[in-house]
């Protein structure tokens, strides 16, 4: 158990490793409508958010759609 | 007769209506689902943001209210400045949208005027049409950008009327009309519409379509503004079709025959 500095949506954050991508949607508790998600640059599937590892320093974005032109 | 109809074509794809609407501005989500409705678009925008982490929990998504089963959901990449951030929205958009591949590309120079940074739109233009992207090009007026984003592939290009939300007009027809006369692709206006004769006149230039958001979101009756721009789009396109008279400077034709008013010798 180990408390690592991760920087989601550009604001940094300290999460207890190990913990997935999965756990830490859920631990934010995002979980309306449909929303994605990157970790370094790198798109990570749905499918894959429970084998997903998050480390320390990742930079992670989620994202919505909004009202926009 | 019958009123001339063809669709526009994207891509190879059909869309019904030649007018595309923004999601931003709006009072609320009714408004804009009710505006949306009534502009009877098929292809809509909607901007892609980070979420609110902890905050507005509950709050309604777009999504909810412009369903992506109902219309081609457009994701723009409006507020960004890079090529590179622009890449990245666009394969987050992607993401979210289950792999829908139809988006607007729009490269911004400057926070004041929010005019396009052209030789940033032409780099992103070129990495997404190679990751299999279908781009809706934002450019500015300028008809050798306009060609160059053609000829990089992107599937439609959308030239500024004028500044973005700043419902001027089409500041400058010619120059739309040199980028209309070479195009290959579907020329859409994008951005300064302000109200209904501005679609008009884009139609009537030769327009594919034209996109517009703040002309509607921002009506004092948005919904009645939406039905404007759709009649409008609609009737610039049956002007261009049916082809306007020559204009005939300095010289007046009567409408009425010459011959046999009371006030003649003959």
């Amino acid at each position: 158990m180990k408390e690592i500095e991760i920087i989601i949506n550009g604001k940094s954050i300290s999460v207890t490793e190990p913990i997935s991508l999965q756990q830490l949607i859920k631990q934010l508790e995002i979980n309306k409508g449909k929303f994605a998600v990157d970790i370094n640059g790198q798109i990570i599937p749905k499918s894959e958010y429970q084998n997903c590892d998050i480390r320390e320093h990742d930079n992670i974005e989620i994202v919505v759609a909004v009202g926009g032109g | 007769m019958k009123e001339p109809y063809a669709p526009l074509i994207i891509n190879n794809k059909e869309y019904r209506s030649r007018l595309l609407v923004g999601t931003g501005k709006y009072k609320d989500l009714v408004e804009t689902r009710d505006a949306i409705e009534a502009s009877g678009a098929d292809i809509v925008t909607v901007a892609i943001r980070r979420t609110n982490i902890g905050q507005n929990k509950d709050e309604p998504n777009i999504l909810e209210v412009i369903s992506p089963d109902k219309y081609t959901i457009l994701p723009n990449t409006a507020g960004c400045y890079t090529a590179e951030d622009a890449v990245r929205t666009l394969r987050l958009a992607r993401e979210l949208l289950n792999g829908h591949s139809l988006v607007k590309l729009e490269v911004l120079g400057d926070p004041d005027t929010l005019y396009p940074n052209v030789g940033e739109t032409i780099k992103a233009a070129e990495m997404l049409v190679k990751e299999g992207f279908d781009v809706m090009a934002y450019t500015s007026d300028d008809p050798i950008a306009a060609k160059e984003l053609e000829m990089i592939g992107c599937s439609a290009v959308m030239p500024l009327a004028s500044l973005i939300g700043s419902g001027m007009g089409i500041i400058n027809p010619w120059n739309l009309g040199i980028i209309i006369e070479n195009a290959n692709v579907p020329i859409i206006v994008d951005a300064g519409v302000g109200t209904a004769s501005d679609a008009a006149i884009a139609m009537e230039l030769g327009c594919a379509g034209v996109l517009t958001n703040t002309a509607i979101a921002k009506a004092k009756n948005p919904v009645l503004m939406a039905m404007a721009m759709r009649e409008a789009v609609h009737a610039g396109y049956m002007a261009q079709s049916a082809g306007r008279m020559e204009k005939q400077i300095y010289t007046a034709s009567p409408s009425s025959p010459e011959l046999g008013n009371i006030a003649s010798n003959n």
